[in-house]
């Protein structure tokens, strides 16, 4: 395993060339749309609701917040790759990933959550801040909401080789989530995010910028689907190793379907990541689109 | 031995209807004055009654049925009959009246006022609880 050479100056670099002019593009297109849609009624400067089901689509986090004083407790399963069809009845009868946690809002804008999950026994803090939210005539056009998540590796410290700290067992991972919810039926969000471990494996970089592109749509009042696209930039400016383009993570495809009720939301759905928290995710994903390597994975929510 | 089983199974059956708790109907609701006159703001189109099909989806169904009968899935456990939105004594009421009891509840009707926080989603239910009417 080989320690962090990070380099901010690689990371403002691609900021600049790549994620900054891409947000202002947006920004002009929705507020240019946002005078063809504009409405005079009292509901005008409202925030819009509903933009998203609950705080978490599939693999990635949304906009969406637990209500001041509400728990939410997530159970996230992921089985094993499809690949071998009946023989493990399409992976369910595979070795699987788990993950139990506990989210709770602290204001209608801030949550904080705890949750652990079975590889890599990885325990995790997270918090999210609503900063920004859309209103119903567009006069703000997008959600924002700004995500972190540290994870600790509680494994044996024999797995970290030699001159061991406990800081080589941890790993972090920002966003930032912007959301825009065109109608009561179809919702859209982009979310760039910023990957940093301090200890990797060999010719694995420690750090990842990637951007995640999600929806929904509503089919039924209660029941939606929706899907989410992850792409790690791998970039050669960005390189930490030369040669490490040999162990670049690859793109993300989920999609499937969600039921939410007032207490619960279901989540059902196929997708290449088998990680469930992001930064193993985004960083360590060797599962490829084009190969089918697809597994099934539910996610449940229950709010009280 | 034979006749001990159908002691038990007649014993579970009497002691079980003994408990079987009959749904009582719900009392009278006072409703504040300023919500008896409140105006609803939210015009009776086919946009917002969209929206409120959405929200009694997800939050009113499971009690008060797919059509407002009280017959939901849930309905059979609550002590308090629901109630029948198709009735005349329902639409007798105002917008107000109904948004009043929708949203703030009382015994075991819950008080929805942070999971429907939006004023726009709580009028729109409304709107779409008129559409019961027979």
């Amino acid at each position: 395993m080989i320690r962090s050479k990070y380099s901010i100056q690689k990371f403002m670099k691609l900021t600049f060339s790549w994620i900054f002019p891409f947000f202002l593009f947006l920004a002009i297109i929705l507020s240019a749309s946002q005078n063809c849609f504009a409405q005079e009624d009292e509901f005008a400067n409202d925030p819009v609701t509903g933009t998203f089901e609950s705080g978490l689509l599939g693999e990635t986090q949304t906009i969406e917040m637990p209500f001041a004083g509400e728990f939410e407790m997530h159970i996230q399963h992921r089985f094993g790759l499809i690949e071998n069809g009946l023989e493990d009845v399409f992976g369910i009868y595979a070795t699987s990933n788990i993950r139990m946690g506990l989210n709770y809002g602290i204001t209608e804008k801030f949550m904080l959550g705890y949750g652990y999950t079975k590889e890599f026994k990885l325990q995790e803090f997270q918090g999210k801040y609503k900063v920004l939210s859309q209103t119903e005539s567009n006069s703000i056009p997008v959600s924002i909401a700004l995500y972190g998540n540290l994870s600790i590796n509680s494994q044996d410290k024999v797995v970290f080789g030699n001159d061991y700290t406990f800081s080589d067992r941890l790993g972090y991972f920002s966003q930032i989530i912007v959301a825009h919810k065109f109608n009561d039926n179809f919702s859209l969000q982009l979310a760039p995010s910023f990957t940093h471990f301090n200890k990797t494996d060999s010719l694995v970089e420690h750090d990842k910028v990637a951007i995640t592109l999600s929806g929904r749509a509503k089919v039924t009042p209660s029941m939606s689907v929706f899907f989410e696209y992850d792409q790690p930039l791998n970039i050669d400016d960005m390189r930490e190793f030369t040669n490490s383009d040999q162990t670049d993570p690859e793109a993300n495809l989920t999609f499937g379907m969600e039921i939410g009720t007032s207490t619960h939301v279901f989540q059902v759905f196929m997708t290449n990541y088998e990680g469930i928290t992001p930064q193993r995710n985004i960083l360590y994903n060797k599962n490829k689109i084009g190969d089918g390597d697809f597994l099934v994975g539910f996610n449940i929510m229950v709010r009280f | 031995m034979k006749s001990i089983k159908v002691f038990i199974v007649i014993a579970i059956a009497v002691v079980g209807f003994a408990f079987t708790v009959q749904q009582k109907k719900a009392e009278a609701w006072e409703v504040p004055a300023e919500y008896k006159s409140m105006e609803n703001p939210l015009a009776k189109v086919e946009a917002s009654v969209k929206k409120g099909k959405m929200v009694y989806m997800k939050h009113c169904r499971s009690c008060h049925g797919n059509t407002g009968l009280g017959d939901g899935p849930k309905a059979a456990r609550l002590k308090t009959f629901p109630g029948d939105f198709s009735g005349a004594d329902f639409h007798a009421q105002s917008d107000g009246v109904i948004m009043y009891k929708s949203i703030f509840g009382r015994d075991d009707m819950p008080n929805y006022e942070k999971k429907i926080p939006s004023k726009k989603d709580r009028w729109a239910v409304v709107n779409y609880m008129r559409t019961f009417k027979k």
